[in-house]
């Protein structure tokens, strides 16, 4: 099933300014987790805020389960489905504890209170944050701020989690907390996940990653693939994770080196 | 440097007042502060204090908590007492000192303001002390509720509030922050001309606004994105529950209250 | 610039329920000219330690020695002012510090503070500018107007113009697209380079750290943990893993090569193409030697 569509979406920012996204036709399914990378004001954020109806295409649409986002009356349905987290953990954490956090969204869309405290524990032992309930946000690190964030959305039960850049501000640590859980969600909760990241080794996790450039969607490869032929992100003059780099050197000298790239894979994945 | 400063903090615990309703502590608090200002004999004011001291018995603050907390407020409720002591020439001269005379009168009014606003601070920080800030704010919005009718948005008022409880820490920390950078940078705000002073305080005010609003931005994208929209149809995690607590320390307050205000004088 | 240390320990809100040990008798030493990292986890104390060399924190005991100037619990404030024109300091996300109308007076805002000349200055501008990734025509520019990239390297730029003996950078790369960390490494390398200006790196990063820096400092609880040549603080895995610090994806992957194959590196710091040279020996080895063995 298809979770999200592009249909030859433009968004410009103000009429007459110059377009942020040119022309995106693309499809997520369901399940599916898709990464997208490319550089700093390529269009990666601005896309995810698509997705849920935060904006609005100038042309073409957005669909979410077949759901037109800038028809009337949509929105209450899209947002249900759609999750999203921020870059910035403290910029998205409202309310004085954790626990108040999580309800947050729920308490807009007026669930009931014991339907809620059920749901709080669940989410938070989803992303790994049930001892930190009644923490308050500065006494938590970047990494516990995000989760708590994802908790907040999964309360919701959404169906999509839109995360823009969740781990760029995060500490090492924190950013492989983050990732553990969206890998938890996409594996276990089979949830259809569209990630914006700078980070080639995180991309790389996905099922798909999708490369952007001036507000153009470029490339849409399956993962694997480009493990297989990195040298088509090392021709977008990309700097390359080591493990790419040393199976493109390889590549470079022998075609094909099956056994020694199973083992570098195997040493990113561990 | 704002580690001493106890109003606005929340001790969290399980005395007499933290079970209570924060409905009732606000309305409490709200009664009892209406009968300082209205009251101006000693006799008034010694009935005051053993009710606030009482109140402070059922609180499990410890005392050294309190003092250190009441410090920083002691100064100025000091220089409160000597501007007044110095200033009212009433009553009989007790000692003159050049162009200054103390008058009795003076320090009786001294002493007696300077009193006021201790205890004024005494009861409030007994309130959010012992109160959640997130029971507080839905207090408000709860005794704000029935004001909606005269155009007092109360959700928005109690939402804003939290709002800003939650970010107080934050907004702490970045300004250390950016005193740290500008420092760093020569900039001196101990020391050297107003000038390079206020040219200081440039340097940390803009960037502290400049990040406020791009909290504020991304605060509301993030509300949204969770189905933010105004108060109606939300419902509520947290329940204050009222008991037998509140009921008996509001007819307490009150009852007290009229009693003073009518004959007390 | 010379910076030594000796039984460092800070504590924050001292006689409090908060009290906190945040160093604890750190001795430690930057020679003149050298690049070190310091890394660890958030809270293991190396943003404090560094918080010391420019006089921004005081030590609770113990003493620095920097350039010559030695700072102890009771020295006076004034004297950490002079501090100040010696050693620079870039903050985590320097362009949250940001403030005046033009690129160029913000530029301009350290050095005039710390009295050098305005005049010299200006007409140094547009050769720093060149060094950060910049031009002249952004000296006009609000630094509100520019990109989170551009308005960093203004940023830098504003702490370089104060021409620091000793340099610390506290994580610079954080939150950047992998071109730009790329590009403000290189930066950070070349003023080294050209400048010998002795440099304190901050980071989370070990594969950071062992790119730019020569020696490397891994702290936790307040306490050095380990000191020493990257390559050194590379092959104690488990020690890097105990302190929650991620093993650089190079080193990870040569060793995997290593453990399942039998060849083995010269250096866990080799480039890829210098790895495929020394896997190609391994292999031309490993076939002579079956031949041998037939």
């Amino acid at each position: 099933m298809e979770a999200v569509t592009f249909h030859h979406v433009y968004y410009q920012y103000e009429e007459k300014a110059p377009s942020v996204i040119k022309g995106v036709h693309a499809t997520l399914h369901q399940g599916e987790w898709a990464a997208v990378i490319g550089a700093n004001g390529s269009g990666k954020s601005t896309l995810s805020r698509l997705v849920n109806g935060l904006l609005l295409p100038s042309e073409g649409t957005v669909a979410v389960y077949g759901q037109n986002t800038a028809a009337s009356g949509t929105l209450p349905f899209i947002r249900r489905q759609v999750g999203m987290v921020f870059q910035n953990p403290d910029h998205q954490f409202v309310a004085p504890t954790v626990r108040d956090d999580i309800a947050f969204g729920m308490e807009n869309a007026g669930i009931e209170r014991l339907e809620m405290e059920r749901r709080i524990a669940y989410a938070a032992s989803q992303t790994g944050i049930s001892q930190l309930l009644d923490s308050e946000p500065h006494r938590l690190s970047g990494g516990q701020k995000q989760r708590a964030a994802m908790a907040g959305v999964l309360a919701l039960q959404p169906d999509i989690l839109v995360l823009d850049e969740a781990t760029s501000m995060l500490d090492p640590t924190g950013r492989e907390d983050v990732m553990q859980t969206i890998r938890h969600l996409h594996d276990e909760k089979e949830m259809t996940i569209l990630s914006v990241t700078h980070h080639l080794h995180e991309a790389l996790q996905a099922d798909r990653v999708w490369y952007m450039e001036e507000g153009r969607l470029v490339h849409d490869w399956p993962a694997e693939e480009l493990w297989k032929a990195p040298e088509k992100l090392a021709r977008l003059n990309m700097p390359l994770p080591y493990s790419l780099g040393l199976i493109h050197a390889l590549k470079k000298i022998n075609p094909s080196n099956p056994g020694i790239e199973k083992i570098i894979q195997k040493a990113v994945r561990k | 440097m704002f580690e001493h400063v106890i109003i606005g903090q929340y001790l969290p615990g399980r005395s007499f007042l933290h079970h209570m309703d924060a409905r009732a502590k606000l309305g409490t608090v709200f009664v009892f502060v209406f009968t300082i200002f209205m009251m101006d004999t000693w006799f008034g004011y010694g009935v005051l204090w053993a009710a606030a001291l009482s109140a402070y018995f059922l609180s499990g603050v410890s005392f050294r908590y309190m003092r250190k907390g009441m410090v920083p407020i002691f100064l100025l409720i000091l220089f409160t007492f000597f501007l007044h002591a110095l200033f009212t020439q009433e009553g009989e001269a007790l000692v003159s000192a050049g162009v200054f005379t103390l008058y009795a009168g003076g320090v009786e009014q001294g002493a007696f303001i300077g009193l006021r606003l201790l205890l004024l601070v005494f009861v409030t920080s007994l309130l959010t002390l012992t109160t959640s800030p997130i029971d507080l704010t839905d207090a408000l919005e709860q005794l704000l509720t029935p004001l909606k009718r005269i155009g007092i948005p109360a959700h928005e008022v109690a939402l804003m509030m939290s709002i800003a409880i939650r970010f107080i820490p934050t907004l702490l920390q970045e300004t250390e922050k950016i005193v740290k950078a500008q420092t760093a940078r020569g900039a001196s705000f101990h020391q050297g001309s107003f000038k390079t002073r206020a040219q200081a305080f440039t340097a940390l005010l803009v960037p502290l606004f400049v990040r406020a609003f791009k909290r504020a931005e991304d605060l509301a994208l993030a509300m949204e994105a969770r189905g933010y929209n105004g108060g109606e149809g939300r419902s509520k995690l947290r329940q204050l529950i009222w008991g037998w607590r509140d009921t008996t320390a509001c007819l307490l307050v009150v009852s007290l209250s009229a009693l003073l205000v009518f004959f007390g004088k | 610039m010379n910076v030594t240390i000796q039984q460092l320990s800070h504590v924050f809100m001292p006689n409090t329920p908060f009290e906190t040990k945040a160093l604890q008798e750190v001795t430690l030493a930057f020679p003149e000219g050298s690049f070190s990292a310091v890394i660890g986890r958030t809270g293991s104390g190396k943003s404090t330690l560094v918080q010391h060399m420019n006089g921004l924190l005081k030590p609770s005991a113990g003493k620095l020695e920097i350039g010559g100037q030695v700072i102890h619990p009771k020295t006076k404030r004034k004297t950490l002012n002079t501090l100040r024109r010696k050693v620079g300091m870039v903050f985590q996300y320097p362009e949250h510090q940001l403030f005046e109308e033009t690129v160029e007076k913000d530029i301009l805002f350290g050095p005039k503070n710390i009295g050098l000349s305005m005049e010299k200055m200006k007409k140094k501008l547009p050769q720093l500018l060149e060094q950060v990734g910049l031009d002249e025509s952004f000296l006009p520019r609000s630094p509100f107007d520019l990109s989170g990239g551009q308005m960093r390297r203004t940023a830098i730029a504003g702490v370089l113009a104060m021409e620091p003996e000793l340099l610390i950078l506290d994580e610079p790369t954080a939150g950047l697209d992998p071109q730009g960390q790329e590009d403000m490494m290189t930066l950070f390398q070349e003023w080294h380079h050209v400048h010998g200006t002795t440099v304190i790196l901050i980071t989370h990063q070990m594969e950071e750290a062992a790119r730019l820096a020569e020696h490397v400092i891994v702290m936790e609880e307040g306490q050095v943990s380990m000191e020493g040549r990257p390559q050194e603080i590379y092959e104690r895995e488990s020690e890097l893993k105990a302190l929650d610090l991620d093993i650089p994806e190079r080193v990870r992957v040569l060793k995997q090569i290593e453990e399942e194959t039998g060849c083995s590196f010269s250096s866990y710091s080799l480039s890829p193409e210098e790895a495929v040279k020394e896997i190609r020996q391994f292999r031309t080895l490993q076939r002579t030697r079956r031949k041998v063995d037939v």
